[in-house]
């Protein structure tokens, strides 16, 4: 927690490109002198396009979501990250370190002992019991077998397999597996979380479940945590901020209630159409200042009578007070009256219109 | 406003569907094959609906194509039918044309009717299969419009110039005896000397018969690969010498094991480990087999073929493995030694046998060597395979977890190729057993030694019995290793 304080971020990514085919430093230069599109690119080059000029910064203990659908270079942004893949262009910092000037046996130190990674498919080792996939990391780096074993039970017991170290992958479940990918990422204690689509391939109740475990798990760890998915709905859940992905390129950057109330553009807007925004959006955003609500003939507020609330509560609890009381909620920062939320505001904010 | 004109047309284009279920296409596909077939175009219409509907007779012929033959094909663009029509035609005529001008004795009316059957029958039967091969084209075509459509002149001339190049010399060929090699050589000693050769005789030495450079080159050749040997085993005998004594060290190892040991010892040993690695049915089936090999007085020769197979097996594993990795880890490396296992594999092995003889002498290590030559190729296979299969979701993980390649290859390549390296195994095993009899002409003694003496002095009882005791050692070791297999595969 700490680390936050000295300003470094995290993880930091600094226009960074990706261009897949044997004539990509052209079709970059290209790219940048014309401001060709994607499909120029493929015509003129026969390369492909995979993260276009991507930056953000991730901070200490913050869950960074990227969301895009299949094909928007989320998977590929991310595994720059651990520099399984080369970029074109641009640099990644890890704490202020730029991985992409690394040396093979730096960047496997980096790899075994900062990132932890959990990968779509579980991409566990069949042959391996379960402790022996959780301890491979640290087998990697050469930790011996009494170490290991017990680094590997106490992360076993962390993700809530307790009992399961000696059987092999093949004999679990789709989510305990998932489970076993999650402790081998933490068991090297890595600063650094790279999940990629972790709870994709699970059925819709045990991936609610782990994001649960996830989220629970993540509070007290404060891992550094790029989460990668194409679920709005999990991002939403998951992100402390979230970035949006389309065609590699990076549309939007904000907190879930930035993405729904102020959708950078259409594209994005169409995503958050459908979303809930009962808990995502708070009171700050629906309420009428004050002045501006006494200035539109609201004089005859009489304060006492009026329900109370923070600016950062949610509109689900706000519905909660505005269901007890014919009058307006009054909103209080810090004591002070800041702003005021009528039933017709609340009403429209859930609706999501102005 | 837009929701009427479609209300409307719906019961239109339900009357076309029924109507399309009765008898003609929908017009969307009639305007299709009109698109495509360009002339006669309701006779493809029809014959296409027939044929969805599974209606087309079996006396049902296209008329064109029957009388035009590969014509039709050419001129339709379908070069499967033109080949095919061109064949059986070809066919036919040159058998009637060998049975009208090739006087052999009393065989010509006989080729003759042949021919003529042959060339009738294949009409009858590529016009009746041309709607077929078009109706596939038209389902092609929709798919791609780049493949042939419509009718093109331009394409019957290529077809014409195709049979032009090709039949007239084939129908030449039918009504000539061919000339040999020896016959042309002395006519042209006699033309040399200035005697005249009519033309047909130039002719048919030319162009029916051998290529006529062929013997010029393969002697030369041939002589310069035998010097080449010669000089191999010259100036390399310390090499040659080498490889014998280490092959020879593998199998005085092995041989200490098979041979040295007591029977009684070795049998109770193989049932024990049949039994532990495979089961009960197996231990069972072992000790009925080495039964037979002890009743039949081959015991002594199988443990020696045993021997022999496993210092062969040991080599390939050996050396297969890691080129089995090298390969599959350099696609480049494996385009080079793909054909190299290939041509160890198809290679008839007497043709390695002579040069063996002249690098190693006679007895077990080059026969040994011809096994490995023979039995490596799926070694290296299947070890390529085995690790090339490895998931690449499992690999990435490895690489994200820090794995440094050699640990990749040990922690999960490998370990995950197993199943596959250990079919390799079974796979080398079974083909060194079959190289026993080989390897026994070059005094590689064992089991094959007797099925060679058999064959030599027409021993049929003998031959069978020896025989049987090798496919009954390659059945003890091919369940043994396979038992071995299977409780790694969890």
């Amino acid at each position: 927690m700490n680390n936050a304080s000295t300003g470094d971020p995290v993880i930091e990514v600094r226009s960074v490109w990706k261009i897949f085919g044997s004539r990509a430093a052209e079709a970059l230069e290209a790219i940048r002198r014309d401001n060709l599109g994607k499909p120029e690119v493929l015509a003129q080059f026969g390369c492909v396009v995979g993260v276009a000029d991507a930056s953000f910064a991730v901070e200490q203990g913050e869950i960074f979501c990227i969301m895009g659908l299949s094909g928007s270079g989320k998977s590929t942004l991310v595994r720059h990250i651990n520099r399984l893949i080369e970029p074109t262009a641009g640099e990644i910092f890890l704490k202020g370190r730029d991985v992409n000037v690394l040396n093979e046996e730096e960047l496997r130190q980096v790899r075994a002992e900062t990132i932890g990674m959990v990968f779509q498919n579980m991409a566990l080792l069949p042959h391996r019991t379960v402790r022996d996939n959780v301890g491979f990391a640290l087998e990697l780096r050469g930790v011996d077998s009494y170490q290991r074993s017990i680094a590997a039970e106490e992360t076993i017991a962390k993700v809530d397999l307790t009992g399961y170290g000696d059987r092999y992958p093949s004999e679990l479940s789709g989510g305990m597996q998932q489970r076993v990918g999650l402790a081998r990422a933490l068991a090297a204690d890595p600063d650094i979380l790279l999940m990629d689509e972790p709870f994709s391939a699970l059925d819709p109740l045990i991936r609610r479940q782990l994001q649960d475990e996830f989220l629970a798990l993540s509070h007290v760890m404060h891992k550094t945590t790029l989460f990668i998915t194409h679920d709005l709905d999990e991002a939403i859940r998951m992100g402390s901020r979230i970035a949006i992905m389309k065609d590699g390129v990076i549309v939007q950057i904000g907190t879930p209630e930035d993405i729904v109330t102020k959708p950078a553009d259409g594209y994005v807007a169409d995503f958050v159409a459908g979303i809930s925004r009962l808990k995502l959006v708070f009171a700050h955003t629906v309420m009428q200042p004050i002045e501006a609500y006494k200035a539109n003939g609201g004089n005859g507020l009489d304060e006492s009578l009026c329900p109370v609330a923070d600016p950062e509560t949610d509109l689900n609890a706000l519905v909660d007070l505005s269901v007890d009381s014919e009058h307006p909620i009054l909103i209080k920062d810090d004591g002070n009256a800041v702003g005021v939320v009528t039933k017709t505001a609340l009403l429209r904010g859930i609706q999501g219109e102005p | 406003m837009t929701d009427t004109p479609a209300m409307t047309d719906t019961p239109a284009t339900a009357d076309l569907g029924a109507e399309a279920q009765d008898s003609g296409p929908s017009l969307e596909e009639q305007k299709l094959v009109t698109e495509f077939a360009a002339e006669k175009t309701d006779y493809y219409s029809g014959t296409f609906v027939q044929l969805q509907q599974n209606r087309l007779t079996a006396t049902h012929v296209n008329r064109s194509a029957l009388l035009a033959g590969p014509f039709w094909g050419a001129r339709r663009g379908n070069w499967t039918h033109f080949w095919i029509a061109l064949l059986l035609d070809v066919s036919g005529i040159m058998l009637m044309a060998r049975g009208l001008f090739a006087a052999s004795e009393g065989t010509g009316s006989v080729n003759l009717l042949w021919g003529v059957a042959v060339f009738v029958c294949g009409r009858v039967l590529t016009a009746r299969f041309a709607d077929l091969l078009y109706y596939r084209q038209y389902q092609n075509w929709r798919i791609d419009r780049a493949i042939n459509a419509g009718i093109s002149a331009r394409r019957v001339q290529l077809g014409l110039a195709l049979i032009l190049a090709i039949g007239p010399m084939l129908i030449y060929r039918a009504t000539q005896v061919a000339p040999t090699l020896r016959e042309c050589k002395r006519m042209w000693r006699a033309m040399a000397k200035g005697d005249e050769a009519g033309f047909a005789d130039r002719f048919n030495c030319w162009v029916i018969g051998e290529v006529p450079i062929g013997k010029n080159l393969q002697q030369p050749v041939a002589g310069g690969i035998n010097d080449f040997i010669d000089w191999l085993t010259i100036t390399f005998v310390s090499l040659f010498d080498a490889i014998t004594i280490s092959i020879r060290a593998v199998l005085n190892l092995l041989e200490l094991i098979f041979v040295g040991t007591p029977w009684p010892v070795m049998a109770f040993l193989l049932i024990l480990i049949a039994w532990r690695t495979a089961g009960k049915n197996v231990a069972i089936f072992t000790a009925l087999a080495l039964f037979y090999l002890g009743m039949f007085g081959f015991w002594q020769k199988s443990m020696s073929t045993l021997s022999l197979v496993g210092a062969a097996t040991l080599i390939c594993v050996v050396l297969g493995v890691p080129i089995g990795i090298w390969c599959a880890k350099s696609p480049r490396i494996y385009a080079f030694i793909r054909p190299v296992l290939d041509i160890m594999q198809t290679l008839p092995s007497f043709v390695y046998l002579i040069p063996a003889i002249a690098f190693f002498g006679v007895g077990k290590p080059p026969g040994i060597l011809a096994t490995v030559i023979f039995a490596l190729p799926p070694m290296v296979r299947l070890t390529v395979l085995g690790i090339t299969q490895v998931p690449e979701s499992v690999k990435e993980a490895a690489l994200a977890f820090g794995a440094t390649p050699r640990q990749l290859l040990w922690k999960v390549e490998l370990p995950l190729a197993v199943t596959s390296i250990m079919t390799g195994i079974n796979q080398t095993i079974m083909m060194s057993l079959s190289m026993v009899v080989v390897a026994a002409l070059i005094a590689a003694k064992g089991l094959g030694e007797d099925v060679l003496f058999a064959l030599q002095h027409v021993e049929h009882g003998l031959g069978l019995l020896a025989g049987a005791a090798i496919a009954l050692c390659a059945m003890i070791m091919d369940r043994i290793v396979q038992g071995a297999r299977k409780p790694d595969q969890t």
